[in-house]
């Protein structure tokens, strides 16, 4: 455009160059989710017309879940039922309340964080027939977090929800504040990036929360089938004492109200 | 066509936009984000969700803009929990950058956030003036007045902070 010296600079100056990457996933974690309304094929309608969309709706859901199984549940069932967080090993599941049965159908990826200089972890999650929860961290290699390798924290499992482990005693004493959530570290320093916390869970408010925020470190995280969350923490020190407290979690409404303070118990 | 061809048809029109991802990012960090990467995600579900809106031909204006508005609410939110007074598009010398050229930094974070875009839609970005006007919403016109008037005050402030060097007027000028 232009031979002016001090553009030229400025051009020289640039501070990050666009790199090549595989985002495969963050691709299919995407289309999965609904597209443009205006971009849908146009429809006949009548009741026949209807009903062959179901069908075909029902297809691509079956290849979907067939497809996500075959690309990476794997075998998350099987560990789900061990429930290797509450203590579970193969074929010896926990007892009592921890004995969490993972609804297949559920089992499904809900989320995709991004990770500099690391990759993608995604998210997956379960419903329990006991009403409880499942969760489990997907590293970019294809590793459960917490099963093996250098990641730290919570293994995949499953956990009873509030209700079920207070109605256990007189008085609530599990998710008083309607927060209930893990941690898992990864470590990116090797390869030119941070030390991350992955903070992940579930919310279980009265109303719907849209978003959380931690306070302590200004990040947040969108709230994805009705209550999971995952959220990332940079830690530039963590070798070092850590703040107190570590997490300070809000929960917001579509509104932009707040609903939930993980400091305070729920009414 | 039917519903599944369809459905691959979007798919593969958005293929194209997300190919721009590593251009994103590189956006998102080169505005001081402190999570390009989540920026740059999120811009891309934008895009699928309002596939309808993105331009075929070239995506990157619509992708910057919409990455632009997210850096600024990352920043704004960032602001309120500080309990400070909203940012704007902040400085480079603020990102999280540790490359740049300290005398470009002092030069541009002397620039309004308006001139310092357009200066670095053109520079950085690599978009034509129409390209870069489009992302800014603004017509050509306005945008070669803004880009003018931009890279000029960009020029002088680097000569106040460069005296050694020569930022003089260029021989020849078509923006």
């Amino acid at each position: 455009m232009t031979n002016d010296l001090a553009l030229e600079r400025l051009r020289a100056a640039n501070p990050a160059i666009a790199e090549a990457a595989e985002n495969e996933a963050l691709f299919d974690s995407i289309v999965s989710g609904p597209g443009d309304a205006r971009l849908r094929g146009k429809q006949r309608g009548g009741r026949t017309r209807r009903w062959q969309l179901v069908a075909v709706v029902a297809s691509a859901l079956v290849v979907g879940v067939a497809a996500a199984w075959a690309a990476g549940s794997g075998d998350l069932q099987q560990i789900f039922a061990s429930n290797p967080a509450g203590g579970g090993t193969p074929g010896h599941p926990p007892t009592g309340i921890w004995r969490q049965v993972a609804i297949p159908s559920t089992i499904e990826r809900v989320g995709v964080m991004s990770i500099p200089r690391y990759g993608h972890v995604e998210l997956w999650s379960a419903e329990t027939e006991q009403h409880g929860w499942c969760s489990a961290l997907r590293l970019p290699n294809g590793d459960w977090a917490g099963m093996k390798g250098p990641t730290g924290g919570a293994a995949p499992g499953c956990y009873p929800s509030r209700a079920q482990t207070n109605e256990a005693g007189a008085e609530p004493v599990y998710v008083i504040t309607g927060f209930d959530y893990y941690e898992t570290t990864v470590d990116a320093r090797a390869a030119g990036g941070r030390f991350w916390r992955i903070v992940y869970g579930v919310t279980e408010f009265a109303k719907p929360a849209a978003r959380i925020v931690d306070t302590v470190s200004g990040r947040e995280a969108t709230i994805t089938r009705g209550r999971f969350f995952g959220l990332l923490v940079p830690d530039d020190d963590p070798g070092a004492a850590s703040p107190k407290p570590l997490y300070h979690l809000l929960a917001y409404d579509a509104s932009g109200k707040v609903i939930a303070d993980s400091d305070k118990p729920l009414p | 066509m039917n519903t599944l061809t369809h459905r691959q048809s979007l798919e593969d029109r958005f293929r194209a936009v997300f190919a721009h991802l590593p251009s994103v990012i590189a956006y998102a960090r080169r505005r001081g984000s402190g999570d390009p990467d989540a920026i740059a995600a999120e811009a891309m579900s934008i895009a699928w969700r309002r596939l309808a809106d993105v331009p075929t031909d070239d995506p990157r204006p619509w992708l910057y803009a919409t990455a632009r508005n997210l850096v600024l609410a990352e920043r704004r939110r960032a602001a309120r929990l500080a309990h400070g007074e909203p940012a704007d598009i902040p400085a480079p010398a603020e990102a999280e950058v540790d490359s740049l050229d300290p005398p470009v930094a002092a030069a541009l974070a002397a620039l309004s956030p308006a001139d310092r875009e357009a200066l670095l839609l053109v520079a950085w970005e690599d978009l034509t003036p129409s390209l870069a006007a489009a992302s800014l919403g603004i017509t050509a016109g306005a945008f070669r007045v803004r880009f003018h008037r931009a890279r000029r005050r960009f020029r002088r402030a680097l000569a106040e902070s460069s005296p050694a060097a020569e930022y003089g007027e260029p021989r020849m000028e078509r923006a």
